[in-house]
């Protein structure tokens, strides 16, 4: 059996634990053991913190790997904003001798040593590499035949390519596969690469209505291109769409009420796992049109 | 890539030659046009002590979402996000530091996360079937963290 170390962070179990019951039940039932790391903390924010203080940030980032390192086991994340700061924490210290004795001396102090011997790897790359989109169209029992679905890749989950190395950094395929190995269909769209806008929630609070015309824009185009909902594979990115339309309805006055879903909650559906023990009815955007399209509703 | 000794002088900027791919490609710029990752890096390439004093202060730095867009676009290697990070954590230093930041700060130093545990998730969590949170190691962050002097800089 496939082990992971799982790294939760801190959005998904302390404001939208659906998607961590989602994760938890599809990985389960694909054969893949997520271990919990006893006493891992925030990643932390590779916005904020690393903006901040790159120092306190790189060791904080290195003592979450370092739990993992004594687990001997590689990480897994929910998160994007997560798996850019390990991984690059991780690469960064792989690959800069004076950085990794900076931070080990900071480390010290906690009796921990970054060693180097793992890997970060973010849900969606397990999903594509370990187990394949091959291998997920034929483990799915319910595919979700006629469902047009917009996929959101969210910027850290491929860059900056020269650390994350996983796809095109500005024109990737990795998550319209493995929608498509669902059985539903992945419909092209404009400004498909464009940010969420998540970062400038914290870092620029009194800028938040070009936040949310950032948003904006991309729901626009999603729904001329008559997709019945979005998918996406990370946190912040969901807030930004879910919680993210009403603000932008109330905002902008606008009516927007498109279905969104991280990934792995289409593909919960996919393995037969039922809407309400995958916790759907917690999503602020109603999800009940994909549903009843899908004959679930 | 970042060198901590290396902050005080913004040294890739020096390679740029003005072609204004990052801000074409910036999405804060679009919406943000006080924020221009290329005006920026120019600004900085002067080495004029004034001009980069300017830059430290310039509350707009902190409008870059780290898409890291005009870093895979930049032909010269710039790496503009990156040369960014180095900028903000210079400005920090001096004070130029959002308030909404020192909170997000602040909430790591005390309890380790940013977002807190309520009563209210700690319900929903059982309602969805899932195992308590496991809180993490406060000690070890809060060690960490003096030793970096972090607490004193958003204190
Ligand atoms: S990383 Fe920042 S400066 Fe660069 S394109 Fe994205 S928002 Fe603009
Ligand atoms: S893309 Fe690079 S070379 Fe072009 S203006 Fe920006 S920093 Fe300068």
């Amino acid at each position: 059996m496939t082990k992971f170390a799982l790294f939760l962070g801190c959005l998904i179990p302390l404001r939208l634990p659906f998607i961590e019951v989602s994760s938890r039940r599809v990985m389960e039932k694909l054969g893949i053991e997520l271990v919990e790391m006893n006493g891992a903390g925030c990643c932390p924010d590779p916005i904020g913190i690393q903006s901040i203080d790159y120092k306190t940030w790189l060791a904080l980032a290195a003592r979450n790997l370092c739990i993992a390192e004594e687990m001997n086991l590689d990480i897994l994340t929910l998160c994007i904003g997560c798996y850019e700061t390990l991984k690059t924490a991780n690469h960064v210290l792989n690959n800069g001798p004076e950085f990794k004795y900076e931070v080990n001396e900071i480390l010290s102090e906690v009796d921990k040593e970054f060693k180097g011997n793992i890997q970060v790897k973010h849900i969606i790359e397990v999903l594509y590499e370990d187990i394949g989109p091959k291998e997920i169209e034929n483990q799915i029992s319910m595919p979700l035949e006629g469902l047009q679905v917009a996929t959101h890749y969210g910027c850290h989950s491929v860059r900056p390519s020269e650390i994350i190395q996983f796809g095109n950094p500005e024109r990737p395929t990795f998550l319209d596969e493995l929608v498509e190995a669902l059985g539903a269909q992945s419909v092209p769209y404009l400004e498909k690469m464009l940010c969420c806008g998540a970062g400038l929630r914290n870092t620029a609070k009194e800028k938040e209505e070009e936040a949310l015309s950032l948003a904006k824009v991309k729901l626009d185009e999603i729904q001329r291109s008559k997709a019945d909902c979005m998918t996406l594979s990370c946190p912040f990115c969901f807030i930004s769409y879910d919680i993210g339309q009403l603000q932008i309805n109330r905002k902008f006055k606008e009516r927007y009420n498109l279905p969104v879903f991280y990934y792995l909650e289409l593909l919960g559906l996919a393995l037969g796992i039922s809407s309400s023990r995958l916790g759907l009815k917690f999503h602020r955007s109603k999800v009940t049109p994909v549903l009843k399209k899908l004959g679930l509703a | 890539m970042m060198n901590f000794e290396k902050l005080q002088i913004p040294i890739d900027s020096n390679l740029c030659e003005r072609c204004g791919k990052c801000s074409g490609a910036c999405p804060s710029y679009r919406f943000m046009p006080e924020f221009n990752p290329a005006q920026i890096v120019i600004k900085l390439a002067t080495r004029e002590k004034e001009k980069i004093e300017d830059v430290f202060m310039d509350p707009s730095i902190w409008f870059c979402t780290m898409c890291h867009t005009c870093l895979e676009r930049c032909p010269e290697n710039v790496a503009p996000s990156h040369l960014f990070v180095e900028v903000k954590n210079i400005a920090a230093q001096q004070g130029n530091l959002p308030d909404s930041l020192k909170k997000e700060s602040n909430q790591i130093i005390e309890t380790g996360l940013t977002v807190p545990i309520s009563p209210a998730i700690k319900r929903r969590r059982d309602e969805l079937g899932l195992m308590e949170f496991l809180p993490p190691n406060i000690e070890e962050i809060q060690k960490i963290i003096k030793k970096t002097k972090f607490d004193q800089l958003v204190g």
